[in-house]
């Protein structure tokens, strides 16, 4: 490979994986072609010193914006962010339903399990109000029901009440509070994944492939009696070691990177199809959870603990990190795959060792 | 299908509709045929081509071996012939009408106004 050649690959890494299978050799090929000038001295200087130029170059990058803007729009991404929007409901779902359940147990309205210890009285709410916003901002169980049950609308509407409803002790806190009230980052970034939970939901279409709901509401029931003991683990850490315990982002980004890790580990073993849409969904989840994590590191200083916290945190934020870049090359990895599939289909000769007569062909090297 | 075939969309299709022919082999028809107008650099080539690949408009043709490497050669389908007159024949509309107007003296005719 002479020296042009190399650097218009290079050039070509903006693309993305899967038109760069399918297309690579046949542009090297071209683009080469076009760079020589019949002088056999004149051409070895250019595969030795020459350029791609910057024509060449911007027509690469505007075709790699167009080809991501384009895949955003295209299979797999739509079932990626559906799957993205469930995952993320089932989550709050099955934390929010297990806390609920925490609650109740600890104030002593579940009189057939034995009587929470003393000291156990969970945010106790100080009206019927704050009980009922409470209630509602936990209730994330009703949206995740009504968009697996296929009602999209009824599921934004009880996203975005829960959503708004969660907001109600910090609001109540700055109107009620005088004086200087510790401003915190962590309800604001909640209510925007929220709105944002609820403009993806837009994903659900009446177009989109209908969805499997048993499966989905399994899942919130089993994902449910396994939350409470994390959820009562979670808390007692919080009561004797606080710099050890999980705040709600830190307990998103450890589950993801549990899920993540799973999927992969799963995709080791035995590949699955539908691999690419879930390393996708999952990627998206990554995203978010590290923006998360970084967003609210202000709210964890200024605390006793605080740098041990933070430790934590990053720690947190580098560990979804890691995982999100291997899931990145996981759905790259099987978006190429699939190019390459359709690429074989084009006819024979198109993969990027085939042979022509039996004998490889290639330029020899210099 | 009715969809409009931007310039180069056309001229390449138009470089493909006597025989196939392999990337750089297009980029040389196209500036040939639109008198130097119209110069296809390789990746707005390969975009194009991806795209009339997957609408079915071009295929795959043959590969050759040229310099100890494959060039891929690739055919206009019935369906990018059928884009490419539909195109034509819009374009021999708009230029005959344009014509008109312009050979018309005084006030421009209504459309389909002829005496």
């Amino acid at each position: 490979m002479n020296q042009l050649e190399e650097r218009y690959r290079r050039v070509l890494r903006v693309l993305p994986a899967s038109h760069r299978a399918a297309w690579e050799e046949d542009m090297v090929a071209a683009f080469l072609e076009s760079a020589l000038t019949g002088d056999p001295e004149h051409d070895e200087y250019i595969a030795d010193f020459g350029r791609p130029d910057w024509s060449e170059v911007a027509s690469v990058l505007a075709l790699a914006v167009r080809l991501r803007l384009a895949r955003v729009g295209s299979p797999p991404w739509p079932a990626a962010i559906r799957w993205a929007v469930l995952t993320a409901l089932l989550a709050s779902a099955v934390v929010s339903t297990g806390g609920l359940a925490i609650q109740a147990w600890a104030a002593g309205s579940l009189t057939w399990l034995p009587a929470a210890p003393p000291g156990w009285t969970l945010g106790q709410q100080h009206s019927t109000w704050s009980a009922a916003s409470m209630v509602v901002g936990s209730a994330w169980a009703l949206p995740y029901l009504a968009l697996v049950l296929g009602n999209r609308r009824a599921a934004q509407a009880l996203a975005l009440l829960a959503t708004a409803a969660a907001l109600t002790p910090t609001l109540t806190t700055i109107l009620t509070t005088t004086g200087d009230a510790p401003w915190r980052v962590y309800p604001w970034v909640h209510l925007l994944v929220g709105l944002l939970l609820v403009a993806a939901m837009s994903a659900f279409t009446d177009e989109a492939p209908p969805l499997a709901a048993t499966p989905w509401l399994m899942a919130l029931a089993i994902g449910t009696v396994a939350a409470v003991p994390v959820l009562l683990g979670v808390e007692q850490a919080s009561r004797y070691g606080t710099e050890y315990a999980l705040d709600p982002v830190g307990l998103s980004c450890a589950l993801l990177v549990l899920a993540a890790c799973g999927h992969l580990l799963r995709q080791a073993v035995a590949p699955n199809p539908a691999g690419d849409a879930w390393a996708r969904a999952l990627l998206l989840l990554a995203s978010g959870a590290l923006a998360q994590r970084l967003l609210t590191l202000p709210d964890l200083l200024g605390q006793p603990t605080s740098a041990s916290q933070v430790a934590i945190a990053l720690a947190e934020a580098s560990a979804v990190a890691v995982v999100g870049l291997l899931l990145l090359r996981s759905s790259t990895a099987a978006g190429a795959a699939a190019a390459y599939g359709e690429r074989s289909a084009l006819g024979p000769g198109s993969e990027p060792d085939s042979h022509l007569d039996g004998d490889v062909v290639r330029r020899p090297p210099r | 299908m009715n969809k409009r075939l931007t310039e180069p969309t056309f001229f390449l299709l138009t470089a493909l509709a006597d025989e196939p022919r392999h990337g750089y082999g297009i980029v040389k028809e196209v500036a040939n045929l639109s008198n130097d107008q119209v110069h296809l650099k390789i990746g707005s080539l390969y975009g194009m081509l991806d795209r009339l690949v997957t609408d079915g408009l071009v295929e795959y043709d043959r590969e050759e071996a040229w310099q100890g490497r494959l060039r891929r050669y690739y055919r206009i389908t019935d369906a990018g012939r059928q884009a490419l007159a539909a195109e034509a024949a819009r374009m021999v509309v708009n230029a005959r009408l344009a014509a008109r107007r312009l050979d018309a003296p005084g006030p421009a005719p209504a459309l389909g106004g002829e005496s």
